[in-house]
């Protein structure tokens, strides 16, 4: 039972503190945890069969992860261009075109995503799936 | 009856200790008023805060009524009253206002008669119902000493303590005071302790305690003074004490001590057989007399403090009060209301220009493709541009608004803030009021600077994750802002810090330019106008996110990490405003 100037944080109010900051540090690795989710499962996209053979493949459904680099608006969605790595551990660009009603998640440059892409007619990598690992 | 036991107040000066209050042995009884005078320097003020329980005492003990303050809990809200030399109150406030909002503070009254019996009687007391209705900033020195007084005189405290209210004013004004302060502890047995330097009006007083150098080197009847330190005139006290150290003269009084305080015994007898001093029934009779009947003791009924939720109501009230009064602020705040929204719509048109996009079908002339590409990619980086700048605009405005809200919230009224806390005012009350305040103006602002800005610039996205970035930013400002007020010492400090905080974020946010690498990983967790402006980004949709995308080099964080981000910043701003508010701060 001290006076006014001995009075101040008690050790109830500073346990309760680093409790917060312990939820707050807790919720914050939660958050970041969260986005880190598994690709897709399915064939990968076999890369450099894509530039020697793309019409072969039309029809075929992949999987394919990889850094964005690019980005273009098109008139039916939107153009991506991503760094995917091949068989012999070099990265190779791939094109994939995300129709408007796929690209339901704001697409950014040096991000990694999982696209589920099914190879159109003209051989061009159609995404039906985005996920951001 | 209070008692100082060789009560010490220590502070280590160049490491080595020093006592600013030596050894303080005295006894004051109920219904007496005494003066502590001394030099400047003395240690007059040191002694009465030690009194108080605002200087933790080293050594010794204090005792009131036969309890240990330092062991027996100390004196509550409502038994102490302290005067201190500043203004408690607020010059927007009228006299009634201002004892009102004490009085609501301090006690829990059962209606509202009570609480107007009670404002009166103060009033009356002080002689200040004449001049209830007048503003404080038009009062005379004297008024407001009177109103301070006053204020304190709301809990009926059985012990006043005041500390210098009788320097600065005129004679007359002086006498006034003095006198009050002699009837008051002439009523209920209320003990009045009065520090002054003034050596006039001594025969109002009960007893004289002189100080110097933190020793007690006289304390007894005012009519003894100049016998006892062999002068002709009071006046010349202060030069004679100069002859000898605090400690020699503190040993010489030692040796009378015993004497003194039988002559101060028998002038109170008399002063109560006589009906000059009025103790109630529950009272001691006399000097150390401690003995007194349960049942006695029983017939007060200490007024209780209010709830947290009722001192929240009466210091947000308050709050509202001063904010409407002064024009000013009111006007300041209208002008950042209208003109800053106007300041990010000049930059709406460019923002709504349409951009290209590329053809599914590639040209098949490749100077066309490419020509297509430069087309897009100009639109990209013109509407890019101005849309992630109206939004970093638009986050760092409401900074700035933030900053303008909170920087000197507390720290402006730090000692009225203290001097209600050492009245009752619990910190969380104080906390919950400003917050409350706080968040009506954050609304405003915030909400309508979304809406403004959008009735010229139509946000391309979800328009309710926009907002909400936008609320969050101002909050979180607000919030860093009133922790940093609750924490400095001075508004000046406080509003520099503020300011500071406001002027880094557009060049720490990245929005701009982007940052190195590890700069960026160690000050973007601290940076409120990123995760406003990241968030945003974040929330606008399709080809306007894409163009944004395309001129940023500044990697964006998604919006629920963005909102996490911004809702953590608030939450320890909060926390640390609280932390700064509980800690004790009276000297600063």
């Amino acid at each position: 039972m001290g006076r006014r100037a001995s009075s101040g944080l008690n050790a109830t109010a500073l346990i309760g503190i680093a409790a917060v900051v312990l939820v707050l540090v807790a919720t914050g690795t939660m958050l970041l945890k969260k986005g880190k989710t598994e690709g897709f499962t399915g064939q990968p996209l076999p890369v450099e069969e894509t530039f020697s053979n793309a019409t072969a493949m039309r029809r075929n459904e992949y999987t394919v992860e990889g850094k964005v680099f690019r980005i273009e608006s098109r008139d039916s969605g939107v153009g991506v261009c991503l760094m995917v790595g091949n068989e012999g551990g070099e990265e190779e660009a791939v094109f994939i075109k995300v129709p408007e009603e796929i690209a339901t998640i704001n697409l950014e440059r040096d991000v990694t995503y999982a696209f589920k892409i099914r190879v159109g007619e003209g051989g061009v990598n159609v995404a039906t799936a985005i996920k951001k690992p | 009856m209070l008692e100082l036991k060789e009560v010490c107040f220590t502070i280590q000066k160049d490491g080595d200790p020093v006592n600013l209050v030596n050894q303080a042995s005295f006894d004051v009884p109920r219904g007496h008023f005494m003066a502590i005078v001394g030099p400047s320097g003395c240690g007059k003020t040191t002694l009465l805060k030690t009194i108080a329980g605002l200087n933790p005492e080293s050594g010794g003990s204090l005792w009131w009524d036969g309890r240990n303050l330092s062991e027996d809990g100390d004196l509550e809200p409502w038994e102490i009253g302290y005067v201190p030399q500043f203004s408690i109150a607020y010059d927007e406030l009228t006299v009634d206002e201002a004892v009102e909002t004490a009085t609501r503070l301090r006690v829990k009254c059962r209606n509202t008669e009570e609480l107007d019996q009670r404002i009166d009687r103060v009033l009356e007391e002080t002689g200040l119902a004449p001049i209830a209705d007048r503003h404080i900033r038009v009062l005379s020195g004297g008024q407001k000493r009177r109103l301070g007084l006053a204020m304190e005189l709301v809990s009926d405290p059985k012990l006043l303590l005041c500390d210098e209210v009788t320097s600065g004013l005129d004679p007359r004004s002086e006498r006034e005071i003095v006198h009050l302060l002699h009837d008051l502890s002439r009523n209920d047995g209320r003990t009045v302790i009065l520090v002054t330097h003034s050596l006039a009006h001594l025969e109002l007083y009960d007893s004289i305690l002189v100080n110097h150098e933190g020793s007690v080197a006289f304390h007894g009847p005012p009519n003894q003074l100049t016998h006892y330190f062999s002068v002709d005139d009071s006046e010349e006290v202060y030069p004679t004490l100069a002859k000898q150290s605090g400690t020699e003269w503190q040993e010489s009084w030692a040796k009378h001590r015993q004497a003194y305080y039988q002559k101060l015994a028998r002038t109170r007898e008399l002063h109560i057989e006589a009906g000059v001093i009025k103790l109630p029934a529950s009272e001691e009779p006399a000097v150390g007399d401690d003995e007194q009947s349960p049942k006695k003791k029983n017939k007060t009924t200490p007024p209780r403090l209010p709830s947290t939720f009722s001192q929240f109501g009466t210091l947000l009230a308050r709050r509202w009060k001063i904010f409407f009064r002064d024009r000013t602020q009111v006007l300041l705040q209208v002008a950042i209301l209208l003109c800053f929204p106007i300041l990010v719509t000049f930059f709406a048109e460019r923002g709504k220009e349409p951009i290209k996009r590329l053809s599914d079908i590639p040209e098949e002339n490749i100077v066309l493709e490419l020509q297509s590409r430069v087309e897009v990619r100009e639109d990209q980086i013109r509407v890019g541009s101005a849309v992630s700048g109206m939004i970093m605009f638009e986050v760092i405005l409401l900074a700035l608004m933030g900053s303008n809200n909170a920087a000197r919230e507390v720290a402006g009224e730090r000692k009225i803030m203290e001097k209600e806390k050492f009245g009752g005012v619990r910190p969380v009350s104080y906390l919950l009021s400003k917050l409350a305040f706080l968040t009506c103006l954050i609304l405003a602002q915030s909400l309508w600077m979304a809406m403004f800005v959008e009735f010229f610039w139509q946000f391309s996205g979800s328009f309710a994750s926009h907002v909400a970035f936008l609320i969050l930013v101002n909050a979180s400002i607000t919030a860093i802002c009133l922790a940093i007020s609750s924490v400095m010492k001075t508004p000046e400090q406080s509003s520099l810090l503020s300011i500071y905080l406001v002027g880094f974020q557009l060049p720490l946010s990245g929005a701009v330019l982007a940052l190195p690498e590890f700069f960026e990983t160690l000050t973007q967790p601290f940076v409120s106008a990123y995760w406003a402006w990241s968030g945003s980004i974040e929330a606008l949709g399709g080809n306007i996110h894409t163009a944004v995308d395309v001129i940023t080099e500044t990697e964006l964080s998604p919006g629920n990490v963005c909102f996490f981000a911004l809702c953590a910043q608030t939450l320890v701003g909060v926390i640390v405003a609280w932390m700064g508010m509980v800690r004790h701060q009276w000297d600063n």
